[in-house]
C-alpha cells in the first residue's frame, strides 16, 4: 500500500487550475522530487499533501485513510519552508522540541528526542543560539531536526535548498537525502532546480501547468524523456527540425533543413511526417578526423563557454544550424578553438525523435 | 481524531460567535445608530431644525454655517499637514541620523497628549504675554486673541495651529509607514537612471504611496472634524461642528444634533469613498513625460536637480520648525507658567491667581482632580480591557476567515466618525430615548471608548501580524503537530505580542485623552481632560495649568513606556 | 570609455569589514564576475562603484574620473537588480523610457532607441504589458534593456538571476554576455553562483571576508586555483592531507594516508612540510591495476546526475574521495561494491600548505 495517494486532485484559483486531476502514489521509505518551473503548482501540491490546502475535486490518502478533511496536524506530515520559518522568539532547543512539547510527550522523552537530534545535525553547541544568529546553512539544519523530532514519518520540503548559495547547495543535497534515508522517512522535494531533483530522488515527477508531464527514476527522465519538454527541461539538449525520408528495420532516416541527412533508431514515425530530434549535448562528439562514428556532420566551432567541470561548444553546421556539444573535463580532454573545422558526430541510439509539436517548437522547450 | 477534532471545531464556532456578536453589540450598533435615528425620528428632526414654530429654520442655517466652518478648517489643515507632513515622513522614513527617534516621538506627542490640554499650552503660548509674545519683549501676546482669524479662509489662527498640530501626526507616521514599505530599490533605480532625487520623489515614490498618502489624509481630516476637546478652549466665538454638537446637546436639543451629527458622517464619507475606490485601484502614476513641451520638461528636471543638491536643507528643516513651533513650544511655556504662577499671579501679585490656592484653597481644585484622575483610569482601563477582549479575537477572524475584508473596512468607520457624533449615538442609543439601559455617567463613557478602542487595537494587532508573516509560522506549527488553538497561543501570539502592547497603550492614552464624547456621555462624572475645559471656562486658570501639566507629564511617561514596549 | 578603477576602498559596518582595501580595475568592455560566500562583500563592492554605498576609504575612478563625490544619478551606469525593480505602476514601455526621459533627451530619439532594445530583447509586441504581467525571466530582460537604454557603458549586474528559475538562469546568462559583447559594454556582475560566473565573463573575481582572494580568467580558476578556498567555491574537489618527503626532479613526492604515495609537479615546497592535495573529480581516471600515482578503494554509491556519474570511493586509508565519469551510451560501467584503482596524473594534483586554522575552517563556505 502506497503510504501517500493522490486520486484526480484538482486545485483552482480563480480561473487558473493550479492542478489538474493530479494523480499519484509515493511509497514509504521513497524520496520523490517533483520538478517543474514557477508556477507549475508544485507547491500547491505539497500544501495539498500537508493538509495547508483542501483539493476542489479527488481525494487525499496517506497510510490508506482519507485525510481530505483531516487538519495538518494530525497527519504526521512536516512541511519546511524555503525560509525555514524557524520560530523566532525561540532558540534552536525550543524551535527543535516544539514538535514533541505540543505533543505532550513526558518531560524525558523531550529531552531525549531533542537532544538526539540536535546531535544528529551537529547543532548540539548551538541549541542557545536564536534563528537569526546562525547561518542559512544552519538554519536550514534545524529546519530539519525540527521536524523530525516531531515524529513526522513525511518531510514535505518546499525549495530546501532555494536560500541557500550555489555552492553550497551543492554540498547539502546529498546530505538532504543522506539524512532521509538515514532516517527511514519519506520526502516529498519540490524544486526547480533539475540537477538537484536528479542527483537527490528516487522518482521524479515533473510537473508542468497543473499536469503531471512524465513520472519515472533519475535514470528514465534523462534517457527515456517522453516528450520535447521534458528533454528539454532535464539536461541541455539540441533541437533538430527535420522531416522523415526513410524507415527501415534498423532505424529512419531524417533529412534536416538544408538538405543535411541523419539516422537515428528510432522506428515509431513515419515517412513524410515532420519531426523533431533531439540531441543531448554530452552525445554529441567533436573530432578532426575525417569520421567518427555514425551521423558524421561537418562543421565550424563558432564559440565556446566554460561551465565549471566542462565545456561547452558551439558548432555551425553547413546548413547554418547551430549545434551544442558538451565535453566533461578528463585526461583526455582536447581543446578546439573557435574557427576551427571539425567533424561531429551522435550516435543514432541517442537520438530521440518526438513529432513536430502543434503549438510551435518555441513554445515547448523555451524556458523564459 | 475524529472526536478531537469535533470538540475544537465547536470551540472555535463559539469563539467566533462570540467575537461577532460583541462585536455587532459594542461596535457596530453604535456606530451607525446615529443615521437610523434621524431617519426613524425624521418627523422630530424636520420640526425641530426647518419648521421651528418659533425660529422657523435658524437651526438649519445655523448648521450650515457651522458645517462650512468645520470643512473650511480641517481641509485648510490637513492640506497644510500634506506640505509640511510629507517631506518630514521621507526623512523619517529614508534617512539615519542622530536624533531620529527622538523626532519621531516628538511628533506622536500630540496624539498621546490629551487634546484639552495641549489646546490650552497652545492658546497661553500665542495668546498670553507668558508665551511667544512675552518671550519677543512684546509684552502681548503674538497673536492679539483667539478670534483672530487667517485671510481668505476666515479661520482663527490659533485654532488653526491646534488642528494642524493634533493631525500631523496621522499625515506622518502613516506616510512614514507607507514609505518604509516601498522597496528602496525602486529610488535607486531610477537614481541610477539618471534622475534626481526630487525627480525620483516625483516619479516613483509618490505614484506608489498614493494611498499612504490618501489614508494619511482621511485620518487627519476625521481627526480635526471631530477634534473637540482643544477647539472648546481656543475657539473663541467660532464654533465647529463638534462643539456645536456638543453645545446642542447639552440644551437638549437633540434632534438637531443628531440630524448635524449624521450630516457630518455622510459628508466626510462622501469625499473618503469615491477618493477611496479610485486609490484602492491599482495606483499607476500619471504619464507627464510627453504631455508638456521638451523644454519645459528640461526645465522641470533642471529645477529638480537643483532643488534635490541645494534646497534640501530648507525641506528637511521646515518641517522641523513647523513641529518645534507647535508641539515643543506649547508644552515649554505650560510647564513654565505653572512654575511661574505658583504661589501667586505674577502680574497683580495676588495669590487668588496662583496655583497653590485654587488647588487647595477655597475653590479646591485637587479635590475635584482627584476624583477625576481616578474616573479617567477606571475608564481607560476598563474600556481598553473590554476592547483588548473583542480585538483579539476579532484580528484573527479578520485574518482568517473570507468575511474578514468587510469586518476590516467596518471597522474604519468608528476611526473617522466625529468622536462628538459617536458620544451623540452611543447617548441616543443607550440612553433614555433608545434602549434607555444606561444614563450618562462612567459606565456610558465606557461603552462610548469601547467603540473607537477596537478599531485601533485590531489595526495595530493587523499590522503586526501582516508585518511577522505569520501565516508561514503558523502552517508549520501545524504541521509539527500543533492544534489551530496550540499554533495560535505558542507560535502567534507571541510573535504580535509587540502590536497587542501598542494597541493598549494607543487605545489606553486615546481614551484617557478623550474629550469630545466624553462631553456628551459623562452626566455627573468628570475625566481630567474634560476638567481641563470646564477650569478653562471657569476662568481658574493657574488651575488650568497645573492640571495641562499634569496631563501632559502622564502622557510623556506613557510615550516612554510605548517606546520601550516597541523597541525590541 | 568607462575603464574602472579601485583603490584601497574600505567599508565597515560597524566591527565588520564589509571592504578590506580592494584594488581592482576593470579593462573597458572586459566581462567581470565578482563569486563569494554570502556576506563575503560583493554587493559592498558593486553598491560602492554604483554610488549607492559610500565606501570610508578609498578611491573609485570610473574612465579615469574619480567618482567618490558624484551622486548615483551623473555616473552613468546601467544597474540591474536581483529583485528586478521594474517600476510596478509603469508599462514595459515607460520603464524602458524613464531614463532617457528623466534625462531629457528628445522624444523621437526616446522612441527610436526604445524600439531598438524591445527588438534586442525581442519584447515589441509586449510593450504596454506592467511588470507584474510578464514572467520573471522577461521582466530581468526589460531590466537589463532600461539599464541600457541611458546608453551607459557600464553595466553592473547586482545578482541579475538570483530570483530567477535554474533553468531560465541557464538561459538568460548567454544572452546576457551577448547583449554585453554586442554593444560593447564593461560588465561587472555579482553573484554566488560559480557556475553563472565561469560561463558568463572573461575575469572571475573570488571574494572571501571582504577580501579579494584571487583572480583569472575562468578556465585557469578553475584548473590552476592558487588557494585552497577558490579550489574548493569554483568547483568540486577532492582534498587530501599529507607530507612532502621527497623533493624530486619533476616535483615535490607527497605521502597521503597509509603510506600512498604521489607524484606531483609541484616545486615550490620543503621535505617534510605538511601539505593538502586537491584535485577535481573529473581528473580521476579508473584504472585496472595498480600503477603510480593511484589509490585504490571501493565504490561505496554512485550517484546519477543525467549523464554524468559521481563515484563515492572509500579509500583503503578511510578517506572518501568522489570521481565524476561521463556516461557513455547512458550505461553506467561500475557497480557498488566494486573494488577499483583510481589514478590521478602529477599535473592535475595541486597542492597546498596547511591551512594554520585547520582543512575545514578554510573550505567552510559560509
Amino acid at each position: 500500500m502506497p503510504l501517500i495517494k493522490l486520486m484526480n486532485v484538482t486545485k483552482r484559483f480563480g480561473k487558473i487550475t493550479a492542478l489538474d486531476h493530479i494523480n499519484l502514489s509515493i511509497e514509504n521509505g521513497e524520496y520523490l522530487c517533483i520538478l517543474g518551473q514557477t508556477g507549475a503548482g508544485k507547491t500547491t501540491l505539497l500544501r495539498i499533501i500537508a493538509g495547508l490546502l483542501e483539493p476542489d475535486e479527488g481525494d487525499v490518502y496517506i497510510e490508506g485513510k482519507r485525510v481530505n478533511k483531516v487538519p495538518p496536524e494530525e497527519r504526521n506530515a512536516v512541511y519546511m519552508f524555503q525560509q525555514f520559518a524557524l520560530f523566532p522568539h525561540m532558540n534552536v532547543w525550543e524551535n527543535v522540541s516544539f514538535g514533541p512539547v505540543i505533543k505532550n510527550w513526558s518531560k524525558d522523552r523531550v529531552k531525549n528526542v531533542t537532544s538526539e537530534v540536535l546531535e544528529m545535525v551537529r547543532l548540539a553547541e548551538r541549541k542557545n543560539a536564536f534563528p537569526h544568529e546562525l547561518s542559512g546553512g544552519m538554519q536550514q539544519r534545524v529546519a530539519l531536526a525540527r521536524g523530525i523530532a516531531s515524529g513526522a514519518k513525511i518531510l514535505l520540503l518546499d525549495e530546501p535548498l532555494g536560500a541557500l548559495d550555489a555552492r553550497l547547495r551543492v554540498d547539502l543535497r546529498t546530505q538532504l537525502r543522506k539524512l532521509v534515508k538515514d532516517q527511514g522517512l519519506t520526502a516529498v522535494h519540490v524544486t526547480h532546480d533539475q540537477e538537484e531533483a536528479l542527483m537527490t530522488a528516487d522518482r521524479i515527477v515533473i510537473l508542468r501547468s497543473g499536469r503531471i508531464e512524465q513520472v519515472g527514476t533519475p535514470h528514465e527522465i534523462y534517457s527515456k524523456p517522453q516528450s520535447i519538454f521534458v528533454t528539454s527541461f532535464v539536461g541541455g539538449s539540441n533541437f533538430l527540425e527535420g522531416t522523415v525520408v526513410e524507415v527501415n528495420s534498423s532505424g529512419s532516416v531524417v533529412d534536416l533543413r538544408g538538405g543535411l541527412r541523419i539516422k537515428v533508431a528510432d522506428t515509431s514515425r513515419n515517412i513524410g511526417e515532420r519531426v523533431v530530434v533531439a540531441v543531448r549535448l554530452e552525445d554529441v562528439s567533436i573530432g578532426t578526423m575525417e569520421k567518427l562514428g555514425e551521423n558524421n556532420l561537418k562543421g565550424v566551432i563558432e564559440s565556446t563557454v566554460f561551465v565549471g567541470g566542462s565545456i561547452e561548444y558551439q558548432i555551425r553546421l553547413k546548413n547554418h544550424a547551430v549545434i551544442s556539444s558538451r565535453i566533461l573535463f578528463s585526461d583526455t580532454f582536447k581543446d578546439f578553438k573557435p574557427g576551427e573545422a571539425v567533424v561531429i558526430s551522435f550516435h543514432p541510439e541517442r537520438c530521440y525523435v518526438f513529432p513536430y509539436p502543434r503549438a510551435g517548437l518555441l513554445k515547448e522547450i523555451e524556458a523564459i | 481524531m475524529g472526536l478531537r477534532t469535533k470538540s475544537s471545531n465547536v470551540i472555535s464556532k463559539l469563539v467566533v460567535w462570540t467575537t461577532l456578536g460583541a462585536f455587532i453589540f459594542f461596535v457596530l450598533f453604535p456606530t451607525f445608530y446615529l443615521i437610523s435615528y434621524v431617519f426613524l425620528r425624521w418627523p422630530e428632526v424636520q420640526l425641530e431644525v426647518f419648521e421651528n414654530p418659533i425660529i422657523g429654520d435658524e437651526n438649519w442655517r445655523q448648521i450650515l454655517k457651522v458645517l462650512s466652518f468645520s470643512f473650511r478648517l480641517s481641509l485648510s489643515a490637513v492640506a497644510f499637514d500634506l506640505v509640511f507632513g510629507i517631506p518630514l515622513a521621507y526623512v523619517l522614513a529614508r534617512k539615519r541620523f542622530p536624533g531620529r527617534s527622538l523626532l519621531e516621538d516628538i511628533v506622536t506627542l500630540p496624539l498621546v497628549i490629551p487634546t484639552s490640554g495641549f489646546g490650552f499650552a497652545t492658546s497661553i503660548t500665542w495668546t498670553t504675554v507668558a508665551g511667544i509674545g512675552g518671550w519677543l519683549g512684546l509684552g502681548t501676546g503674538l497673536v492679539t486673541n483667539l478670534n483672530v482669524v487667517i485671510p481668505f479662509l476666515n479661520v482663527p489662527i490659533v485654532l488653526f495651529i491646534v488642528h494642524v498640530a493634533l493631525t500631523f501626526p496621522y499625515i506622518v507616521r502613516t506616510i512614514e509607514t507607507k514609505f518604509e514599505s516601498i522597496d528602496t530599490t525602486f529610488e535607486i533605480a531610477s537614481r541610477t537612471l539618471g534622475a534626481s532625487s526630487l525627480t525620483t520623489f516625483r516619479n516613483i515614490l509618490s505614484p506608489l504611496s498614493i494611498p499612504g498618502i490618501f489614508s494619511g489624509a482621511v485620518l487627519a481630516l476625521a481627526r480635526s472634524l471631530g477634534e473637540t476637546g482643544a477647539s472648546l478652549i481656543v475657539s473663541g466665538v467660532s464654533s465647529t461642528a463638534s462643539i456645536a454638537i456638543v453645545r446642542w446637546t447639552s440644551e437638549f436639543k437633540l434632534a438637531t444634533a443628531a440630524f448635524m451629527g449624521s450630516l457630518l458622517v455622510v459628508i466626510a464619507w462622501a469625499i473618503i469613498l469615491p477618493a477611496e475606490l479610485y486609490v484602492g485601484r491599482r495606483g499607476r502614476g500619471l504619464r507627464i513625460s510627453y504631455q508638456l513641451p521638451i523644454s519645459i520638461y528640461r526645465k522641470i528636471m533642471k529645477f529638480e536637480r537643483f532643488a534635490s543638491r541645494r534646497l534640501s536643507r530648507l525641506k528637511d528643516g521646515l518641517p522641523i520648525v513647523v513641529v518645534v513651533l507647535t508641539v515643543i513650544v506649547p508644552i515649554i511655556v505650560v510647564l513654565n507658567s505653572v512654575i511661574f504662577y505658583w504661589s501667586a499671579d505674577p502680574y497683580t501679585g495676588k495669590v487668588q491667581g496662583g496655583v497653590v490656592y485654587q488647588l487647595f484653597g477655597p475653590p479646591n481644585y485637587f479635590s475635584i482632580l482627584q476624583q477625576a484622575t481616578v474616573t479617567s483610569i477606571i475608564v481607560a482601563l476598563t474600556s481598553t480591557y473590554i476592547a483588548m477582549c473583542i480585538s483579539i479575537p476579532l484580528s484573527f477572524i479578520i485574518e482568517r476567515k473570507w468575511y474578514g475584508e468587510i469586518i476590516r473596512t467596518i471597522l474604519k468607520v468608528p476611526l473617522i466618525i466625529p468622536t462628538s457624533s459617536l458620544g451623540l449615538s452611543v447617548l441616543l442609543l443607550w440612553g433614555s430615548s433608545g434602549f434607555n439601559l444606561v444614563s450618562p455617567g462612567i459606565w456610558l463613557i465606557i461603552l462610548t471608548h469601547i467603540v473607537f478602542s477596537v478599531p485601533v487595537i485590531v489595526e495595530s494587532i493587523i499590522a503586526s501580524y501582516e508585518g511577522s508573516n505569520i501565516q508561514m509560522y503558523e502552517e508549520s506549527a501545524r504541521t509539527l503537530g500543533a492544534t489551530a488553538y496550540n499554533a495560535i497561543e505558542a507560535v502567534s501570539l507571541p510573535l504580535i505580542k509587540g502590536g497587542i502592547l501598542t494597541g493598549f497603550i494607543l487605545s489606553f492614552t486615546r481614551s484617557l485623552g478623550e474629550t469630545g464624547a466624553t462631553f456628551i456621555v459623562m452626566g455627573r462624572d468628570i475625566t481630567v481632560p474634560a476638567l481641563v475645559v470646564n477650569m478653562v471656562e471657569a476662568l481658574a486658570i493657574p488651575a488650568a495649568l497645573f492640571t495641562s501639566t499634569y496631563l501632559i507629564v502622564l502622557s510623556l511617561i506613557l510615550l516612554v513606556i510605548i517606546r520601550i514596549l516597541t523597541r525590541r | 570609455m568607462p575603464e574602472v578603477k579601485l583603490v584601497n576602498v574600505t567599508k565597515r559596518y560597524g566591527e565588520i569589514l564589509a571592504n578590506d582595501h580592494i584594488n581592482l580595475t576593470i579593462k573597458d568592455g572586459e566581462y567581470v564576475s565578482v563569486i563569494g560566500p554570502s556576506g563575503c562583500g560583493k554587493t559592498t563592492l558593486i553598491k560602492s562603484i554604483a554610488g549607492i554605498i559610500t565606501p570610508d576609504e578609498g578611491e573609485i575612478y570610473i574612465g579615469g574620473k574619480l567618482v567618490n563625490n558624484i551622486p548615483i544619478e551623473d555616473r552613468s551606469i546601467g544597474y540591474v537588480f536581483q529583485n528586478i525593480a521594474l517600476f510596478p505602476h509603469m508599462t514595459v514601455w515607460n520603464n524602458i523610457t524613464y531614463g532617457p526621459t528623466v534625462k531629457g533627451m528628445v522624444p523621437e530619439e526616446t522612441r527610436a532607441l526604445a524600439l531598438e532594445m524591445l527588438e534586442m530583447i525581442k519584447l515589441g509586441a509586449r510593450s504596454d504589458a506592467y511588470p507584474n504581467e510578464l514572467s520573471g525571466g522577461t521582466q530581468q530582460k526589460t531590466a537589463v534593456a532600461r539599464a541600457l537604454m541611458s546608453r551607459a557603458e557600464l553595466l553592473l549586474l547586482d545578482e541579475p538571476l538570483g530570483a530567477l528559475d535554474v533553468k531560465v538562469r541557464a538561459e538568460l546568462r548567454y544572452e546576457l554576455r551577448r547583449i554585453v559583447k554586442d554593444l560593447g559594454l564593461t560588465a561587472l556582475h555579482v553573484t554566488h553562483d560559480q557556475e553563472e560566473a565561469m560561463s558568463i565573463s572573461d575575469r572571475v573575481i573570488v571574494m572571501k571576508k571582504g577580501r579579494i582572494v584571487e583572480e583569472g580568467a575562468p578556465i585557469s580558476l578553475y584548473t590552476q586555483p592558487k588557494n585552497l578556498f577558490t579550489a574548493n567555491f569554483v568547483g568540486e574537489a577532492n582534498f587530501l592531507t599529507g607530507v612532502i618527503i621527497e623533493m624530486a626532479e619533476e616535483g615535490a613526492v607527497i605521502e597521503v594516508g597509509d603510506g600512498t604515495r604521489l607524484m606531483t609537479t609541484n616545486k615550490d615546497r620543503s621535505v617534510g612540510e605538511r601539505v593538502v592535495i586537491a584535485f577535481r573529480p573529473e581528473y580521476a581516471t579508473i584504472e585496472k591495476k595498480g600503477g603510480t600515482n593511484t589509490f585504490s578503494g571501493e565504490i561505496e554509491d554512485m550517484l546519477y546526475s543525467g549523464s554524468i556519474v559521481r563515484l563515492r570511493v572509500r579509500l583503503d586509508n578511510g578517506e572518501l574521495i568522489v570521481v565524476k565519469k561521463a556516461l557513455s551510451l547512458g550505461k553506467p560501467a561500475y557497480s557498488a561494491g566494486d573494488e577499483i584503482t583510481v589514478k590521478v596524473s602529477p599535473e592535475n594534483l595541486l597542492v597546498y600548505p596547511y591551512p594554520k586554522e585547520g582543512l575545514s575552517k578554510e573550505l567552510a563556505l559560509e
